[in-house]
Parts: C-alpha cells; sequence; structure tokens
C-alpha cells in the first residue's frame, strides 16, 4: 500500500460524477466549469503520480512525468464522456500513460537505456573491485547496489551487459591445415575510395538530419548493416528502423533536389 | 531477421515456480527479460511488460492463502514475437482481485486485455505482449 493509494481512495467515483455532471451543466469558461475540473485533477492526481512513478527512475525524472501524466489527465476529463457509465480513472488511466509513453518515446527513451545499462556496468565493475578491496572479500550484489545507488536487481541486469560484451575468437574456425588465421575470414577488399566524393556531396544533406537519423543512415548504407542489424544495435525494433531511414531519405533526397 | 531457432524447439512452455513474496518478484521479472529476447519483442515491450509482472504481482500477492503452499507460479508462453505471462498463487477462499485500486489501472492501462481467473482456489492473471507495430 502506497502513500498514494491512501490518497486515492478508489478513485472518489461517486464525487467525480456528481464533478462530471457540474462541467456538462456549465459553460467552459465559466467559475463553476474551471472549479469542477481543478477538483478532478486534484482527486485523480495520485492516480498520475502512481503511473509516473512506475515510469521514472531509469530515464526520466519522476516530477517532468507527473507533469506529462497531467497534461494526459486534462485531456482525459475534456474527452471522458460521462454517459457512456464508465468510471472515469478507468478511462483516464491509458490516457495517461499513454501520454507518458509518448513523452518517453520522443525524448529518445529507447536509445537512452541502453547507455544507462553501459553507464551503470562501468560503475558496478569499479564498485566491484573497489569493494573487494575495501570488504577483503567478494562483494554481494546489494553491497554493489547500495554503492552505485542502484537496485540490486538493476545490478543483476549489467551482467548480462558483460556477457553480450564478451566475443568468441574466430580462429577456431579456420581450419590450421588451410593457415592464415583469423585474418583471412574478415579481410574484404576495399571498394569504398570511388565512392569518397559522393560522400562529400552527402555530408551536406546529412547534417541536416538529427543525431539518431544519421546513425542509422551511416549504418544502414555505410556500415552495410541490415535493418534487423541495426534495431537490435541501437536497441529499437526493425520497424521504427525503417521509418526513421525513410523519413531520412526523403529529406536528403529533397535537400539534394535543391 | 533472428538469430532464435523457435522451429527448433521441442515445446516453448516454461515456467518459474518461488516463493509468493515481493523479494521474488524480481527473479519473474529477470525470466521475463530472457523469455522476452527470446520471442524477439522489442526492447520497450519488455519493460512494459515487466512493469504489468509488478502490478499482477501486486494485486495476487495480498490474496495468497497464509495456510496454503504460498508459492507464486509464473507460466511463460514463448512464441515468436508474443509473449504470454500468467502469473498464478493459491489464494484465501473467496479472496478476489482488487480492481479499484491503482495497481489495476495501471494494468489494464499496459494490457487492456489482462486476463483474471480462478480455478478453484488458484487466481491468476494474465498479460500478453506482441511485438510493436505487429498486431495490436
Amino acid at each position: 500500500m502506497t502513500d498514494e493509494d491512501d490518497r486515492w481512495a478508489g478513485g472518489r467515483a461517486e464525487e467525480v460524477g456528481r464533478l462530471f455532471e457540474t462541467l456538462a451543466s456549465h459553460a467552459p469558461d465559466s467559475v463553476e466549469h474551471r472549479e469542477a475540473r481543478d477538483r478532478i485533477v486534484e482527486i485523480q492526481l495520485p492516480l498520475v503520480r502512481y503511473l509516473a512513478r512506475r515510469f521514472a527512475g531509469r530515464t526520466a525524472p519522476f516530477e517532468d512525468l507527473v507533469q506529462v501524466g497531467a497534461l494526459g489527465l486534462i485531456k482525459a476529463i475534456e474527452r471522458f464522456d460521462p454517459t457512456l457509465g464508465h468510471e472515469f480513472s478507468a478511462y483516464a488511466g491509458p490516457t495517461i500513460v499513454g501520454e507518458i509513453k509518448r513523452h518517453l518515446r520522443d525524448t529518445g527513451w529507447l536509445l537512452r537505456v541502453p547507455r544507462r545499462a553501459k553507464e551503470l556496468h562501468a560503475a558496478v565493475a569499479r564498485a566491484r573491485e573497489d569493494l573487494t578491496h575495501e570488504l577483503g572479500r567478494f562483494p554481494s550484489i546489494s553491497e554493489i547496489a547500495a554503492r552505485v545507488d542502484a537496485s540490486p536487481d538493476e545490478v543483476a541486469e549489467t551482467l548480462d551487459v558483460v556477457s553480450a560484451r564478451e566475443g568468441v575468437p574466430l580462429d577456431p574456425l579456420v581450419d590450421p591445415a588451410e593457415g592464415g588465421g583469423a585474418q583471412r575470414l574478415v579481410a574484404q577488399e576495399e571498394t569504398g575510395f570511388g565512392d569518397a566524393e559522393l560522400r562529400a556531396v552527402l555530408q551536406d544533406a546529412l547534417d541536416l538530419l538529427s543525431e539518431q537519423e544519421r546513425r542509422v543512415v551511416m549504418l544502414r548504407f555505410v556500415g552495410g548493416h541490415t535493418q534487423s542489424e541495426i534495431a537490435a544495435r541501437i536497441g529499437v525494433s526493425q520497424m521504427q528502423v525503417s521509418r526513421l531511414l525513410s523519413r531520412s531519405l526523403a529529406r536528403m533526397r529533397e535537400a539534394l533536389d535543391d | 531477421m533472428s538469430l532464435l531457432a523457435p522451429g527448433a524447439w521441442p515445446s516453448s512452455a516454461t515456467a518459474l515456480d518461488v516463493p509468493a513474496h515481493k523479494d521474488f518478484v524480481a527473479t519473474i521479472r529477470a525470466m521475463t527479460r530472457s523469455a522476452a529476447a527470446l520471442s524477439d519483442l522489442a526492447v520497450d515491450d519488455v519493460e512494459e511488460l515487466q512493469m504489468a509482472i509488478d502490478e499482477a504481482a501486486t494485486l495476487l500477492l495480498p490474496l495468497v492463502d497464509p495456510d496454503g503452499d504460498r508459492r507464486l507460479v509464473a507460466e511463460f508462453q514463448i512464441e515468436p514475437a508474443d509473449l504470454c505471462v500468467t502469473l498464478r498463487a493459491r489464494a484465501r477462499r473467496g479472496a478476489e482481485v482488487d480492481r479499484s485500486g491503482l495497481a489495476w489501472i495501471m494494468l489494464t492501462a499496459l494490457d487492456p486485455e489482462v486476463v483474471v481467473a480462478s480455478e478453484g482456489d488458484d487466481v491468476s492473471i494474465s498479460i500478453r505482449r506482441s511485438r510493436s507495430g505487429e498486431g495490436s
């Protein structure tokens, strides 16, 4: 049971129902209308805080998400039709969550998650070493968590980052009789010189793109990665990579035509 | 293109059986991460699925029968681009999921089609997520 639960008291369905009647019977610019709306916001704010808290922390500050969620709440009040017989809070929940999710997406949430994991990974590695010296034994996950100011769960997650970083040497794949080692497997002919001039022209167009768009375009056409590989690398879906690419190309084409 | 080979799996049903205590919800979250990787869901799907699991556990744990086995079972149906997680616990007789609280609103906001079921004394909550942009 959280503080929000205590103050929320089941959404006070009856009071909210009466307030929506007041909203319906008064003009939008009247004092009564505004007061009723403010009162609904006040009653439902613990709901916003509860939902915001669930999304907060790793990537966006809690207070920002409360602000965004409150906007969602006001939208929900404007759109809610009490005559359909639903309870307002059940209607408002998805609207508020939708607003928070949109905010997180627009501010590049998906890209910051891996970075946060990476940063935390570095901090965990450092704390692990420091604490081993200080304690004279291997530190526990919770001791590391306390040191880097993260939850034990988040610390455990960084272990996944470690395993993702460790590669397997290619050498065992090469038949020793053939000689040449792994070098032969990864070497390829450089065909890029002829493209250099073209790239110089493209650079201007590339400058128009956002950092993320540029990265995706470079990975696709310079790095030669597939959309799925790019999606895996930057941590978004293949659909999103596809959308980013077509949007970026359209803008570059427009710039080159000028 | 997925690096996984779902067609080669003998089956896809996976289960985790943990003590019915909030400290163990993290193990279900961790398993959800692995299962989501096998389903090849999007990163944001994984995070939201984990949030939904927190809420489902928040709703189930208060119902647990103190005289029962006090276990929380998580079942994972792992399909390509689709993952269904069912949390199940032995509940006190007549205990029901609280649908008036904040946890329920959060859960239904994350998965509007969440399924609550009772079978004998067991109460379960099922959450499903398909990869963003595919299906619903």
